[in-house]
This record gives structure tokens, sequence and C-alpha cells, in this order.
């Protein structure tokens, strides 16, 4: 494929791979909270070849909270999506980080939260209430996740190509990606320059757009953007026009690709179980948003973004020390937080295979722990449920007939899951 | 669902002790202080730790030992998660409890050292689950009802109180006039939309399984305690003829018989004529004990065969007889063992030493007053020596153990004897078993919790804790000791400790309370009920 | 609810006690006077300076009104009994002192009891308790001040402890003589006589009551609100130290008998043992022994103080009368109104009569009526709740009196009745008070006098005997499957649940009673008041 059709494919995901090699790895897939299940109970810290594999809530806890011993491995591809500028996301626990985490919670507020549920839910019903009776959901999420967290951060559609494609690639480079592929790094070779040239671009027309009365472009558009601008004319730290790229480049590629899978998953599980389906539909309709946020939360757990996180340890570091399952972990290793066996381990998470839409927080690791938690844990935790709402809310909301009403993927990404109502 | 009860021992350097109590008096503070927005007194807990029922902490000073920290829990479901809600809701304050604790000499040394570690980001939790001791003895006042039930149904009584208050509030009572059954039908609808739960079955509250294996576990204990007893009758029999043997077994009864209708009477000046008559209870209980006896038969008698042509090569016909001869003549011996045994312990009583005025400082005394009577509930834990001797030993561990299985099939509803104010008890063996620990959680004052025992169930109460160094005369295990009352209330106050942190989900519910709301909502669950059902359940509103 | 006079209710058996107790005992802990309708309750406060004291006082007492014995009647008798505070202030003995019971001690205003007795509650004075908080107490010092052994606090293995909060009231009481006479003339001149005796020893009268007691025909005085009072008392029984009023032994009544160690100090009491008392130490001069105090079975060297004497509880209690009877009267028009078929029966009487658990006239209620005179004339109390009433739609689960006494009525079955009669007769005090002020007009119209129950109680054991019924009966939120509600009479507003079939009425009830002071007294025996008159 040469550059402009790279570039210019509105398929949001890589083909899916076919054949019998790829059969198996489906049913392994399906088989992953078993083997957890079992290396769990046996082997709770286990190596596989050179990656170790956490599985206990109690260990995947520790991996995550001992940041001082493991880090994120993200730098490498971080670097290839940047261009070299440095990010927060890549970094150990520095006062680089911090200031850099500073830059990006002064721009992207608390007080964002309640009009970004509000967009989120109206933006859904929206789309349900245009789709009139039949809707598929991975596109649904998609739709209303990169409109608006587009509109949010204040990156808009590039003139040729797709938004949704381009980040969604960079995404599984950077985090979906452990086998390296030589073709999706050709992919992305093209995309990422195209990507920061296309932000460079905006951040250019925003300053020369507006600038009078505190407000950037557009008609005084409050944005990410533009609040960044406006700290960059106070001569704030943080704020470069490299650094406000970088930023915005990597929101873009790590937060909106994610709800399109955990979502439409989440409603998978909630369809498979009618009491919990029913529950979650009268909080919808109740307006009970914590409720509702209760169900989509633990439907997320039976599957959630991933079956972990990875690690590499800085030091050498005993694993569980002190109990019979310790595990020395050799400086350099990679390991595997497992943190969707952890929220299924009946040591901490009671009656793991009950449906319960009460837990209290800490059984969820949905979000990683500690140092390196989600940064959109809190706009997802804002708005999430409430893009399932609007098609919780209509009655009679069930299954398309045959293949596409169950929810089928590809690879890591949900792809394809059709529910009808009415 | 099922509830469980443990507590977590741990040494203390004495000379972080002081340090200790600021730590545990200061996270109280913390959770009394109501956090913005929460009208409740630990709502923190409440909405963090949503399993937990009761919980305690207290630091046991003692003259024998260094201070001992233990951390008391009963909560519903298994311990894992309950550990694991602990752990979110305050496990760093339990670190910096956990620095004042000694290290541990046995494995748990290294985990010690892991989680006090400077800058330690392990979680707190395996260790307490490693250091837990299960209790001896334990009683849950009502079984089976986990904390949200509990919750749920005391907001439906007081709903149904204030909807028979206020509706129609002007005019005459919807509910007045209207048939009993009439009356919950309508209450039941009012009360629907807000309680759906109302709609559906109440959750069994011992499931069948678990009742069924808590009654096998008393009979397997009753059929070994019977034949270990019988043993020696077992061995006997095998070298003497049947005549002697009984001969033998006859004479020396009647022997010990003799000597323990003269050691009978209480010593002088510590008689204490209880209600509890051991011969009529027997009698009372002598289906039970014939039932028990016939377990041990079916079992005991297949398996003396087996063993018999195995070893003698006999076939099942040949063998069966000379095994009932070895089983039967083998039960024949008990009365005699029991009676040796009683005549033993008698000895031994009649030389024990008991505590008049056990001291109790000032200081603790207040401090522990100071937290009493504040709810409908109070906290007590106390710790006591435990007399040596081996024949004690064995009666305190057997004891306690069958108390234990007896108390799980027969005190389902919450009552013992006659009293239903027990929430959470139970009893642990500490420092080797040498020291027995006693923790309750129980409705009214101690005074009154003391004096209830001590009127109504001196008897079981001076089985249970007649073991302790300082315990109140007793005679044949049962009789005087807890009847001393006074002299009684007074061991148990010196056997105290402050109970520094305590926690209750729900303060003002008595166990009592708790079955009524329980009855209610059973009811009203029932979609109708006769006329004379709805009578007597409405005696309950 | 109070002053049963046993004295005066000839017809009914009644008991007294054998030398040599009978002439050490005091004259109240045997009879309530009933013959003399009038007195005064006169609170003393020893105004010499610390440190000198002495018991001189009491013999210019004796002169002008001798303390009663228990040997026989007296046509004018009085009463004497002293504080923790007031012993200290004569001087008695450190050891003696600390040898008193632990409430006694530690009096009835430290702030864990105060909690408890329902007064006062995290550093508030409660509703039930007079505006601005009560006016008289021993004023007790905190255990803390009094301790010799203070709390250094340099000691690594204990944390530092708060201290209690000192509560004190404008009055304080070292003393408290009842004076009971024929007339008000006479108790009037004989009150002047105390005072002038007492003036020139530093002891003055700081408080005072004037005490009634109205009986009627048969021996019944009626309390403020009208109600039949003081009918249901313990019977005590010993074979050593009490025989019957006829001189025959007296049998354990089986409803209401207790063991006279329950009253009186020395005595076997309910736990089998005698009733621990306080102890002094023998001295050079001897005092101890020419007061005629007995040596100690178990403490060598010193002298039994408590033998024959008792505690004495007592509260003084305002009651709102028209308070009482308006509310129940609006409570009665509201349940009309509810319920207008099936209320006919509800009035303002019918109520006052639940809330106090008997009819006017002192019968107890039963289902479908009220329990009929026994055999004297008199309300029968030789009755019991389980097999009658075990739900309490006759006598409600929450009235004065089942609350008060409940003899077998938490029993769950029937089986258990009898262990649970015996249970709460372990709780039994013996009530000796009387009402002050004076009777109201229109028991609807408040006139805006004080008056109220002087409440004063006997017992041996304070903390199992008075302040376990205060606390664990009458005030207690969850008596008897009830639920948060207290002594519709006693208690602070709220409510009171009465049952009947086929649904309970509830009624929302006031604060009708305030504490207006209160304390614990020592009654002495007579050799211990000589021994006092000594120091």
């Amino acid at each position: 494929m040469h550059e402009a059709s790279i570039l210019a494919s509105r398929n949001v995901l890589r083909p899916s791979p076919r054949g019998l090699k790829a059969w198996f790895a489906r049913r392994l897939v399906g088989l992953m909270p078993f083997a957890f299940r079992l290396m769990r109970r046996f082997k709770p810290i286990a190596k596989m070849g050179s990656l170790y594999i956490a599985t206990r809530h109690d260990d995947v806890r520790e991996l995550f909270a001992t940041d001082t011993a493991f880090a994120v491995p993200y730098k490498a591809k971080l670097d290839v999506i940047t261009g070299g500028q440095p990010f927060f996301l890549g970094m150990g626990d520095t006062p680089d980080y911090r200031s850099g985490l500073k830059a990006m919670q002064d721009v992207v507020r608390a007080d964002d939260l309640p009009v970004l549920a509000q967009g989120a839910e109206q933006r859904a019903e929206a789309l349900v209430q245009a789709a009139g009776g039949r809707i598929e959901v991975v596109g649904l999420v998609r739709d209303v996740t990169f409109g608006l967290l587009g509109d949010y951060f204040g990156v808009p559609e590039p003139a040729a190509g797709s938004l949704q494609m381009w980040a969604t690639r960079l995404f599984e480079f950077q985090f979906a990606d452990s086998g390296d592929s030589p073709e999706l790094r050709a992919q992305v070779d093209v995309i990422a320059p195209a990507m920061r040239a296309h932000v460079a671009a905006e951040i250019e027309r925003r300053r020369s757009a507006g600038g009078a009365g505190g407000a950037w472009g557009d008609g005084g558009k409050d944005d990410v953007l533009a609040r960044c601008l406006a700290l960059q004319a106070a001569s704030e730290p943080g704020y470069s026009d490299g650094e406000i790229r970088t930023a915005l480049v990597c929101m873009m590629v790590g937060g909106p690709p994610q709800p399109p899978m955990v979502v439409p998953q989440a409603l998978e599980q909630l369809l498979r179980r009618p009491a919990a389906l029913s529950g979650a539909q009268a909080a919808a309709r109740d307006g009970g948003d914590e409720a509702l946020r209760g169900y989509v939360w633990e439907a997320m757990r039976f599957d959630p973004l991933a079956p972990g996180l990875p690690r590499v340890a800085t030091r050498t570091w005993t694993l569980a020390q002190g109990t019979k399952r310790a595990r020395e972990i050799p400086a350099g290793a990679t390991v595997l937080a497992a943190f969707a066996s952890a929220m299924m381990d009946e040591r901490r998470v009671p009656d793991p295979h009950t449906f319960d839409p009460r837990r209290t927080p800490h059984q969820y690791i949905h979000f990683g722990h500690r140092l390196h938690e989600c940064f959109g844990r809190h706009i997802n935790g804002a708005t999430l449920h409430r893009m399932l709402k609007p098609l919780l809310r209509r009655e009679g909301l069930r299954r398309a007939h045959g293949r596409e009403g169950r929810l089928s993927k590809n690879g890591p990404f949900a792809e394809r899951l059709v529910v009808e109502w009415g | 669902m099922r509830q469980t009860t443990l507590s977590v021992p741990l040494e203390v350097k004495p000379e972080s002790s002081a340090r200790l109590t600021d730590l545990i008096e200061a996270l109280r503070q913390r959770e009394e202080t109501p956090p913005l927005g929460h009208p409740q007194e630990y709502a923190r807990i409440m909405r963090d730790v949503p399993s937990l029922h009761f919980m305690s902490m207290s630091v046991f000073p003692s003259h024998d030992y260094d201070p001992l920290f233990i951390l008391e829990a009963n909560f519903d479901g298994p311990s894992g998660a309950f550990w694991g809600q602990i752990e979110a809701a305050f496990g760093e304050d339990l670190r910096a409890m956990l620095r004042c604790c000694k290290r541990p000499l046995d494995r748990d040394g290294p985990l010690y050292d892991a989680v006090t570690a400077p800058d330690s980001r392990l979680a707190v939790a395996p260790y307490f689950e490693a250091r837990t001791m299960r209790p001896s003895v334990f009683h849950h006042g009502n079984r089976g009802m986990t904390r949200d039930r509990i919750l749920d149904e005391a907001a439906l009584f007081l709903a149904i109180r204030d909807e028979l208050h206020e509706a129609d509030s002007d005019g005459p009572s919807p509910y007045r006039g209207a048939s009993a059954a009439e009356a919950h039908q309508k209450l039941r609808a009012a009360l629907l939309p807000a309680f759906p739960w109302l709609d559906h079955r109440a959750p069994k509250r011992i499931p069948l399984t678990e009742r069924a294996t808590d009654i096998v576990r008393l009979l397997l204990f009753a059929v070994a305690a019977v034949f270990i007893v019988s043993l020696p009758g077992i061995i006997l029999q095998a070298f003497m003829r049947t005549d002697r043997y009984l001969i033998a077994l006859i004479g020396l009864m009647i022997a010990i018989v003799v000597l323990l209708f003269l050691k009978r009477k209480p010593l002088p000046g510590t008689e204490a004529p209880g209600k509890f008559r051991p011969i009529a209870f027997l009698l009372r209980h002598s289906l039970l004990i014939v039932l028990m006896l016939g377990a041990y038969l079916l079992i005991a008698v297949p398996v003396a065969t087996g063993l018999h042509m195995l070893f003698r090569g006999l076939g099942a016909e040949a063998a069966w007889q000379p095994a009932l001869r070895a089983v039967l003549l083998g039960l024949a011996f008990i009365p005699l063992a029991l009676l040796a045994l009683v005549l033993r312990l008698r000895y031994l009583e009649r030389r024990d030493s008991w505590h008049d005025a056990p001291h109790t400082d000032e200081q603790s005394l207040r401090e522990m007053v100071r937290r009493e009577d504040w709810i409908a509930q109070n906290h007590m834990g106390s710790i006591v020596l435990i007399k040596p001797g081996v024949l004690r030993s064995i009666i305190i561990h057997a004891g306690h153990l069958g108390l234990g299985l007896l108390l799980r099939v027969k005190a389902t509803d919450g009552y013992l004897g006659s009293m239903r104010t027990v929430h959470f008890a139970h009893w642990a063996f500490l420092n080797n078993h040498s020291r027995l620990l006693f923790f309750s959680n129980f409705d009214h004052s101690w005074d009154s919790y003391l004096d209830d025992f001590i009127e109504k169930a001196h008897a079981g109460l001076t089985l249970a804790w007649g073991c302790g160094v300082g315990f109140p005369p007793t005679r044949f295990l049962v009789l005087d000791g807890a009847s001393h009352g006074r002299m009684f209330k007074a061991w148990a106050l010196a056997s105290r400790a402050v109970s520094r942190f305590w926690y209750s989900a729900y303060k003002d519910l008595t166990v009592d309370q708790i079955e009524r709301n329980a009855r209610i909502a059973t009811g009203l669950r029932r979609k109708s009920m006769t006329e004379k059902e709805a009578g007597r359940w409405m005696l309950d509103l | 609810m109070d002053a049963r006079p046993v004295a005066t209710a000839p017809r009914r058996p009644s008991w007294k006690l054998k030398p040599p107790h009978d002439a050490n005992t005091q004259g109240l802990v045997v009879s309530g006077f009933g013959s003399l309708p009038t007195g005064r309750a006169l609170f003393l406060e020893f105004g010499w300076p610390e440190g000198t004291g002495g018991g001189a006082w009491l013999n210019a007492l004796e002169a002008v009104a001798p303390v009663t014995d228990a040997d026989d009647p007296e046509a004018k008798t009085a009463a004497l009994a002293f504080t923790w505070s007031g012993l200290r202030a004569m001087g008695l003995d450190r050891r003696a002192l600390d040898s008193f019971s632990r409430p006694f001690r530690e009096g009835m205003f430290q702030e864990d009891r105060l909690r408890r007795l329902g007064d006062r509650r995290g550093g508030e004075w409660l509703d039930t308790v007079i505006d601005g908080g009560p006016r008289w107490s021993a004023n007790t010092p905190r255990r803390e001040e009094v301790t010799a052994e203070a709390w250094t606090g340099a000691d690594l293995m204990e944390s530092a402890p708060a201290g209690d909060e000192q509560v004190t009231t404008p009055i304080t009481v070292h003393a408290l003589l009842l004076l009971y006479d024929a007339n008000e003339a006479e108790a009037e001149e004989r009150c002047k006589a105390v005072e002038a005796a007492l003036a020139p020893h530093e002891v003055r009268v700081v408080h005072r009551l004037p005490l009634l007691l109205d009986p009627d025909g048969k021996g019944i005085s009626r309390d403020h609100y009208g109600f039949a009072d003081g009918l249901s008392q313990p019977i005590p029984y010993d074979e050593a130290a009490l025989v019957g009023s006829d001189g025959k032994p007296v049998e354990k009544n089986p409803c209401n008998g207790v063991p006279l160690g329950e009253i009186l100090i020395g005595h076997t009491n309910g736990h089998r043992e005698k009733a621990q008392g306080p102890i002094v130490p023998d001295d050079p001069d001897g005092r101890p022994a020419a007061a005629g105090l007995m040596p100690h079975a178990s403490a060598e060297g010193f002298f039994d103080l408590g033998l024959d004497g008792s505690y004495m509880v007592v509260r003084e209690l305002n009651q709102d009368v028209a308070a009482f009877w308006k509310s129940l009267q609006a409570n009665a028009e509201r349940i009309r109104k509810r319920d207008p078929q099936h209320s006919g029966h509800v009035d303002t009487i019918w109520l006052a009569e639940r809330v106090i658990g008997r009819s006017t006239d002192g019968h107890l209620l039963c289902p479908g009526g009220y329990l009929p005179p026994d055999g004297y004339g008199m309300p029968d109390n030789d009755y019991l709740f389980q097999a009658r009433d075990p739900h309490g739609i006759g006598c409600p689960a929450g009235s004065h009196v089942r609350r008060a006494n409940p003899r077998d009525a938490l029993a769950p079955t029937a089986k258990e009745a009898q262990s649970l009669l015996d249970a709460a007769n372990n709780h039994r005090i013996l009530r000796r008070g009387r009402k002050y002020g004076p009777k109201i007009a229109d028991p609807y119209q408040d006139d805006g006098k004080e008056r109220g129950l002087l409440f004063v109680c006997l017992n041996t054991d304070i903390a199992r005997q008075f302040e376990f019924v205060q606390q664990t009966w009458l005030l207690n939120q969850n008596f008897a499957t009830l639920y948060d509600e207290t002594d519709p009479l006693l208690g602070p507003a709220g409510r009171m649940t009465i049952r009947e079939q086929p649904l309970r009425r509830i009624v929302d009830v006031e604060t009708f009673v305030k504490m207006a002071g209160g304390e614990y007294f020592f009654l002495p025996s007579l050799s211990a008041l000589r021994y006092l008159a000594m120091l």
C-alpha cells in the first residue's frame, strides 16, 4: 500500500487474520479465564518464555504500586509516535513526569466532567434516534467518543483520512502489538508524521485565527487546545508548540480508541445476563447514573480492555515477598500484570463469578493503579455508561438476529455488535 | 450467607505500646468524624467495607506477657474479600500499627519484614491473613443474615411505621378497620415500589448443605468421643472373660460412686446454688444420648467386623460376633471412665484457688466505662490464663470443640438458653494455649449482659470459662462457679481490656430487633396470608 | 410510682426484723411511715473548713430529732443518710471511704453514670433534666483527684488517658435528713428545732422539700397524676434476721420475694453471699467497738460499718401534670380521628392507664379488663405476665409498671418464665419516696407550681439494682422487642406502642418528668451512726 492510500483508509481496524492459526488464537483467548484460574491456584506468578505473569489480585496491585521497581515499557514506541518528544506516559516517577502530568491536569479539568458526560449521552441519543430500531454498537461508541473527545481536545478530522483510523492504528502499535508486526510499523511510519503535522497545523491555525479576549480561534471555543494556547501566551512553562502537539497527539491516541473496545464488550456481557440487563435498563430509565455506572463497570470486569498490562523490572525485585508464592523477578524482565485475572480472584473479590453491580471500587483494576493509573479514568468514569444509556433506555433492547447480534472481535479490538429495539 | 468470625493477635513491642494505642485512637477519631456530606459516623467503613458487621481493635496489657494487639472482626462471606476491603479502607493505618508489633520468629518473619519495610507498598492483608486465629467456639446471633439484609429490613420496618402513621394523614387511616389480611395486602402494595426485593424470596439463612455439615460434624465428634472413652474397655475386654470384665467394671464403679458421694458437698463457704441440675439435664437429653450411641454402633460394629476379618482372617459370619462383643463391652466401660474423670476433677476442684478480689486497674476501667453505653450494643474483650494439668487441658479442648459444634447445630435462632443478646461472640486460645481469649458484641449494658449469664446460663458459662485461673470455685465442672455473681463479675472485669476501636454496622439494632424485622420482611414478601397468619404477623409491627 | 406504705397495710401480712437487727436498723428500711402523712426532706451541707470535720453535730441532732430504729412504730420519725463527700468531710478514715461501693464513691453525677441514667450525654444535659441542669448533688470530686496513686503518665506502655468531666451543681448536699410527722405544724416546728440545733455546728439546710402522703381509707396514696402509687414492692425473706409481722417465719413470696441482702447490707443477697458494705479500721480509742460495730468477718483489724445499713438512691423528679393529661388528650383525639369506627374505647383515661399499666385505682391492666383485687380488697400485686398477657395486649409491653418490673414478661416462652422471674427479682429496689408540692386543681391546667416526686429507694448493690432498672428496663430503647422508645412516663419525648388486635396504636408522649437533683446516699445502721458521731 502506498502512503496516500494508507492515510485515506476508512478501515479503522486492520483486516482480521484468517486461517487455522487465527482460529486457534481466538480459542486460546476464549480459554484465558480458565487458564488464569488455574494459574492463580497453582502458579500465581508464572514464567512463560521471558515473560512473567502475575495473576493474583494482591500481586497485580503490588506490580502497579511498586513503580520504584517496575517501569512502563512505553517509551520506545511512544518516541516513534511523538517523533522523539518526551511525554509523561513513558516516564518514571520523576520531576519531569510530575510537571508533565500537572501541565495536562491544568487544562483537562474536573469541572469539565459533567459537560462531557452530558455530551456523551446527547451524541449517543442522537445517533440512536437517527438509526431507528437497529444499530451497530462499536461504530456508535466510536463515533460518539471521537466526536466528543476530538471537540474537547480541539483536534478536528484531517482533510484526507480519518482520525478514528489514525488514532486506532497508532494505539494498536503502542499498546497492542506485542509481536512488533513489520506491516503495522510500516503504516505507523506514515500515519505518525501525518498525525503530528495535522495537529501542528491546527495549533498554528487556531493561534492565527484568534486570541482576542483570552479565547482562541473559532469564535472563542473553550477546548483543551485553546486553554494550552492561553497558557502559552501567559508564558507558563510546559506549553511550547512541541509540547502541546505531543500532548494532543498522545491524548487522541491513548484515549478515544478505548471506549469502542470496552463499552460494546460491556453491553455484550449485559446481553448475556438478562437479570443484569434489566437492572441496568431500570437504572438507565430512572436516571440513576451512579447505579448505571455500577452495572457497566461490573460488566467490564467480565471482559476488560486487555488481559493485563506489561511492566519492566528496573531492578531485581521479589514479588509477593514473604509468602509461599514469592518469586524473584530479575532486572530487565517483563511482567504482565494480569488485571483481568486479578478482578476474578476470589481471594479478594467476593463471588467473582456473580454479577454484582454494587461492588466496592477497590475490586476493580480497570485503569491500572497508583502512578500510571489511566489519565482518562475520570473521563471514562463520567462518560462510558452514559454512552450506553440511550440504548438501555429503549424498550425491547435485544441482539440482532444471527452472528452480527453477537460481539465479534478482531484481535484485541471489538469489531461488530448489532442490537435492535422496539 | 455464612458469616466469618476471626481475630488476629499480634504481640506488641512494649516500647511501642503507647504509640500503637495512639494510632488506634487516631483511627477511631478519624472514623468518628463524619466525612463531608455524610451524616453518619463511620460512614467510610459502612461504604468501603460492606461485609463488616462488627470489628474491634484492642491492646491487652498483661503481667505475664508483653502487650497483645488484637483485631477482631465479624463479617459476611469468606475472609479474603473482607481483607481486600479492609486493605482498601485503611491498609496504611494497619501498616503503621504493624510496625508497633513484634516480628514473628516463625515463617511469617519475612512477610512481616516486607510489609513493614520503609516505603513498603505491599498489601498488609496477607500478613493479617497469615496471623489469623480461628475461634475455638463462636456464636452468631442472627445466623445467615448479611449486613445489607439487616440494614434493608430495618429500613423496611421504619418505612412501615411511617406508612402506617402518614397514609391519608388527614382522614381515617386506610389500615384501620381493615382485616389483618387486607392490611397486609395494602401494606405490601404500598411498600413494594420502594422495596422491590419484597417480590423475591428471602435467601436461605442456613443453606441445607451447611446445616447437614454442621450435624454430621457434631455426630462425628460424638462418635470419636465415644470411641476414645471406650477404648480402654475395648482393649481390656480382649484379655478378660466377659463376666469377670463386667464384675470388675461394676465393682470399680461402685467404689468411685461412693467416693464421689463423699466429696459431693461444696467446700465450706463456696456454695452458690444455681438452677442447673446435671442429672435432670442428662435425663432430659437421654434421647439425644441414645441417638449418638446408636450412630456410634452403626459405625463401630461394621468397622470392628472388618478389622476382625482383616487381621484374624475370619469370614463375615464369624467376625461380627466378637466385633459386637468388643464394641458393647467398650461401651460398658464409658460410665466407669466418666466417673473416674469426674472423681479426678473433683479432686482438682477441691484444691483449686480462686480470686476473691482480682485487681482492676482504675485507669483502664475508666477508659472502658467511658466507651460504654452510647448505643444499643456494647463490646467486651477479655483474656484469662488457663489452669494447668493434663486432665484440664483435655476437658478444655474437647469441651470447646464439642461446644462449638453443638452451638452450630442448636443455636440457630439467636437464643442461648433464654437469652438473645449476643450478636457475635467467640473464644480462642492464645500463646500456645496458655491463655483464653473471649470477645463479645452484645446488646445492652455490660452489667446486664453478665447478669443475664449469671442468672440464666451459669452452668454453660462455668463449663466454658471455669478453666480460667482465678474463676470462682466450681463443683462438678458446671455447678456453683458463675453463680457467685459478684465474684464472677469482678473476675471478668479484671480480665478485660479497653476496646479502643469498635465498629458496629447497625448501632441501634438488637439481635431481637433484627429477628423481628426479619419476621416482618418475610411476612411482607408473601403475596397473601390467611387472617390468622396476618394477625400474628401484625403483632410485630 | 412510689411510696408504698408497707406498715400501713395492716390487713396484708407484712414483715419485720428480728433482734438485734431491729434495734440497729433505721426504721425507714422496714416502713414508709404511712401513719405519718406529712414530712420534710432537709438537704444538709457541712460548712466547716476542710480538714476539721467531725461528728459532733450528730449528737446535737440526736437531741431534737433522733433517728428512728426499726424496732417499734413511733409518733414522729427521722431517717438520716450521707453522701460520700459528706462522709469525707466528716473525717471518716480514708480506708473506710475506699471500702464503699464504686457507684457511691463516684456519685450519681459521674459523667458516664449520668449517661447510663439518661440524664446527660456528651457534655449536655438531656430534656429529662430541668432547664439549666440539676440544682443539687453531692458534688463528689472526680476520682483522679482523690486517687492517691495518681497516674503519672511516665510510662511507655500506656497512652495518656483523658480526664473525667467535672459535673457540678449549685447546691452541695452532704447529708439528707428525712422527717416524718403527723401534721404540718409539728413538722414545721421540728424543722425549726433541727435548724437551730445544727447551725452552731456549721451544718446548714441548703435545700428542702415538703413531703406528702395522703393515703385513702385503704392506705393507698395517689401520685400527682392521680394514679394509685407505690403498690409493688419486693418482699424480703431471711431465715435468720426476719419474721412476719405476726411473728411467724416468712416464706419466700413466689412473685415478689427477694433475699433480705438485696435491701440490707450484711445479709445474704441474690448472689448468695453477704451483701458487701463499708468497713472501718479499729483505732486506739476502740471507738468502733464502743459504738457497737461488729468485727468484720474477713477484714482483720476492721469493723463492719455496713451491717444493717443500706444504699439509698434519691432523685428529685419534677412532674408536669398538665402536660401529661393534655398530651394524652390530644393523642386520644388523633387516634379517634384516624380510626373513627374502632376507637370508641380510646379516651384520655384509657391512654393514661396504658402509659402506667394500671387503672387509676391501681389494678393491673389485663386483656379484656383489670386484675381483680386480692383477698384483702387491695390491688393484687402477686401477678405474672407470661401466662396472662405475653404480648402485652392488656398491659402494654412498654408501660411504666411493666418496664419498672417486668417479672417474667421477658421470657421468650412459657418454659423459661420461672427463670426470667428469678432473674428479674435480682434487680428489685425497695421504694420509699414521697410526693412534694401542692396537688393540682385542674389536671389539664398548668398552674406554674413545682410539684413532683422525691424518688427514694433502698438497695445494697446500686449498679445491679437501681441503675439496672433505670438503664436496662426503664430507659432501654429496645426493651421487650420495642424499638426506639423508652418509659413513657419517665423518659424523654418519644413514642409508645400500645398493642391491640389487629394493629397496634402508637402514642406520642412528651417529656413529663424532669430531674432537679439527685445523689447516692449511705443509710447507716444506728451503731454506724453512733460511730460517726464519735468522729
